[in-house]
């Protein structure tokens, strides 16, 4: 178990900076995920942990302990790959073993040890039948399986997972998912768990870092992440469907919407904004109903604050609900919203709706910038 | 006349029209390559006073007396013997030291690599005939000339760069996951590769040691240079040194070339599909 600790870290491949400045700390027993767009540099970020690659500048600490300079195999830490990088050569019973025997001299752990070790991890991961086979007969999900148990076979003080389940489908993945934070609760070791997929970061994760061009953009929980976007950027990637963001402005303490009449004062947390501003405005499309034209709605009853009539252009049905796409402007500028679609409506591409929104709070973050300017 | 038709009514000439042209260059391919060497057969079974006439091409008296006298003779024997040892040490020694810079190349982080690659090639460019004399002095000065170790270690320093290049993309095809797997599970990048690489990599051992053995087996100049006795000679050489002062016993080299050509001809066509895979390891994305 540790502690990581992460100073000012770059990295930089010849001319190309992948992280210009990290630092970030991992609370001992925590998982951690860092979740960004391919190519934030979060692999890198993993591969500078296990020691595979040396950080330009900066300094990496486990429990208080340098280790920047330190070899992959002095730092006590398994790795998992979206690969598997199951050795092919090897059954899976050697495969499993070889982080001990390749340490044997080291630890002094003996053959009868060993094979201890081989079946206490296959019988956490239910891979006793398989030891004898080799991993090209091995499906996706037993593969999988077999990385996680080679990685936990040393008892590591820290695991790093990159995207350990995206060669997995869908059912799959939301197994192995409930079962990596299980086993995460019971051995109550840190992990941390790269990925490219939001839904993956918030269900698994204590606390979520989100990365984008290798600059840490946020760091909180994934309720914070998803409530309180420090800026644009992470506002976009939370949430499913994204976010809406229209553009609005401030103007004698108040804020408007353009495509809504929607009137409210800005920010509802008191700190003024210069009048003029001009604003994004993010609302959850949660956050926005979607009726038909001929059903009046109880408008105190939702809450509303805002309306405006658009047309439906794309229906996403997922079964609990229904995401309305509309097109709210008429001046042809072609805004779209994403909003609940009523359940007692049946709504049809092409027709008339009101499109209200709900009591906010809605996230206003600056236009040139993107930085967060508050709840508005 | 539709194909069809004319499959229906011959299927041979029908083939012969489709497949001639291909056919035609492919006897013609053949019979440039296996020319010689059919020659070589031919007169390696003809006897001595048949050798130089001509017609006929096919021999009308076939004798085994050439076999018998190139086996008899002790130093024909001797140098297969030595191509043995020198090939077979040549091939170890370039294998190990290959794969070392192979690895090396592939895996870990050393500045320059393009360079250093191109460099290893561009020693290979250089004719023998250009380093010949040096090398030659620099044998003698070692003490290694007419030497057994002398030839071999000559012969794997020019097979090197083959044997770098070949086992380099052979390394370069392995998933660096699996290279990264194993230094944190706890190999040092020496035991990596000698855990998970080497057994992953071992159709480009095979091939690179299957080239280098065949190179050395039939090289020729190095060889005769740095050899001057019977106890030292590798049969190429040993089968130039039959033409005696006043006769050139056409038939003995013959069948002594035969006899020397057969394992390596041997080997290669057992190996020639991986051969094939060797040399083209890395340049389309398997």
């Amino acid at each position: 178990m540790a502690e990581v600790r992460l100073e000012h870290l770059s990295k930089r491949f010849g001319a190309t900076t992948v992280l210009p400045d990290v630092t970030l700390t991992v609370q001992d027993g925590e998982f951690f995920t860092i979740v960004g767009p391919s190519g934030c540099g979060k692999s890198t970020l993993l591969q500078l942990l296990a020691g595979l690659e040396h950080p330009t500048s900066g300094r990496i600490l486990f429990d208080g302990v340098d280790v920047t300079d330190s070899e992959p195999r002095e730092r006590d830490v398994a790795l998992v790959f979206q690969s598997y990088a199951l050795y092919p050569h090897m059954t899976v019973r050697d495969n499993l073993s070889f982080p001990l025997r390749v340490t044997k001299r080291k630890t002094g752990l003996d053959r009868r040890q060993i094979e201890g070790d081989v079946l206490r991890v296959a019988g956490l991961l239910g891979l006793e039948s398989l030891l004898d086979r080799w991993p090209r007969e091995l499906s996706g999900g037993q593969r999988q399986r077999v990385a996680l148990g080679r990685a936990l076979i040393r008892q590591p003080r820290l695991f790093l997972l990159d995207e350990p389940l995206s060669n997995l489908d869908a059912q799959l993945r939301a197994v192995m998912r409930t079962e990596l934070r299980q086993l995460h609760d019971r051995l109550g070791t840190t992990m941390i768990y790269v990925t490219h997929d939001q839904t993956e970061a918030m269900t698994l994760a204590d606390r979520v870092a989100m990365l984008d061009r290798g600059v840490v953009q946020q760091v909180g929980s994934p309720r914070e992440l998803y409530d309180q976007p420090s800026n644009l950027v992470v506002a976009r990637f939370f949430g499913h469907p994204a976010i809406n963001l229209l553009e609005g402005e401030v103007r004698g303490g108040r804020l408007r919407i353009d495509p809504l009449e929607l009137q409210r004062s800005a920010p509802a947390d008191g700190i003024g904004l210069p009048d003029g501003l001009r604003v994004t405005v993010g609302i959850r499309p949660e956050q926005v109903l979607v009726t038909s034209g001929n059903r009046p709605f109880d408008a105190a009853s939702y809450g509303e604050e805002g309306r405006a009539k658009g047309v439906v252009r794309l229906l996403e049905y997922t079964g609990s609900q229904t995401w309305v796409v509309v097109e709210v402007d008429q001046s042809g500028k072609g805004i779209m919203m994403i909003g609940l679609g009523s359940s007692e409506d049946s709504l049809r591409s092409g027709q008339p709706v009101s499109v209200l929104v709900t009591r906010g709070p809605y996230h206003l973050f600056d236009m040139k910038t993107g930085a967060g300017l508050g709840i508005g | 006349m539709p194909a069809a038709e004319a499959n229906g009514r011959n299927s041979v000439t029908w083939w012969l029209r489709r497949r001639g042209l291909a056919l035609c260059l492919l006897s013609l391919a053949g019979l440039f390559c296996l020319g010689p060497v059919l020659w070589q057969a031919v007169t390696s079974i003809k006897p001595d006073q048949d050798l130089v006439r001509l017609p006929p091409i096919i021999p009308e008296r076939i004798t085994a007396s050439h076999y018998e006298r190139v086996v008899s003779r002790s130093s024909l024997v001797q140098s297969l013997a030595n191509s043995a040892v020198v090939a077979a040490s040549a091939t170890a020694l370039a294998v190990v030291v290959g794969g070392l810079c192979a690895f090396a190349l592939a895996r870990l982080p050393i500045a320059g690599k393009p360079v250093l690659l191109g460099l290893v090639l561009s020693t290979s460019m250089f004719p023998p005939i250009a380093v010949i004399s040096p090398l030659y002095l620099v044998m003698r000065g070692l003490g290694l000339r007419d030497t057994l170790i002398g030839v071999g270690l000559t012969h794997a320093v020019y097979a090197l760069p083959l044997a770098i290049w070949i086992l380099t993309s052979f390394f370069r095809q392995l998933p660096v996951e699996l290279y990264y797997a194993a230094r944190v599970d706890g190999c040092t990048p020496l035991r990596a590769m000698v855990s998970v690489l080497l057994p992953l990599a071992r159709p480009g051992l095979a091939v690179s040691a299957l080239l280098v053995f065949i190179f050395s087996w039939n090289e020729f100049m190095f060889a005769l240079t740095l050899t001057a006795s019977d106890a030292t000679r590798t049969a190429p050489v040993a089968v130039a040194m039959f033409p005696g002062l006043y006769e050139i016993p056409w038939g003995d080299i013959a069948a002594a070339s035969l006899l020397v050509t057969l394992p390596v001809a041997g080997l290669a066509a057992l190996f020639q599909r991986h051969i094939v895979a060797g040399l083209t390891a890395g340049s389309v994305k398997g």
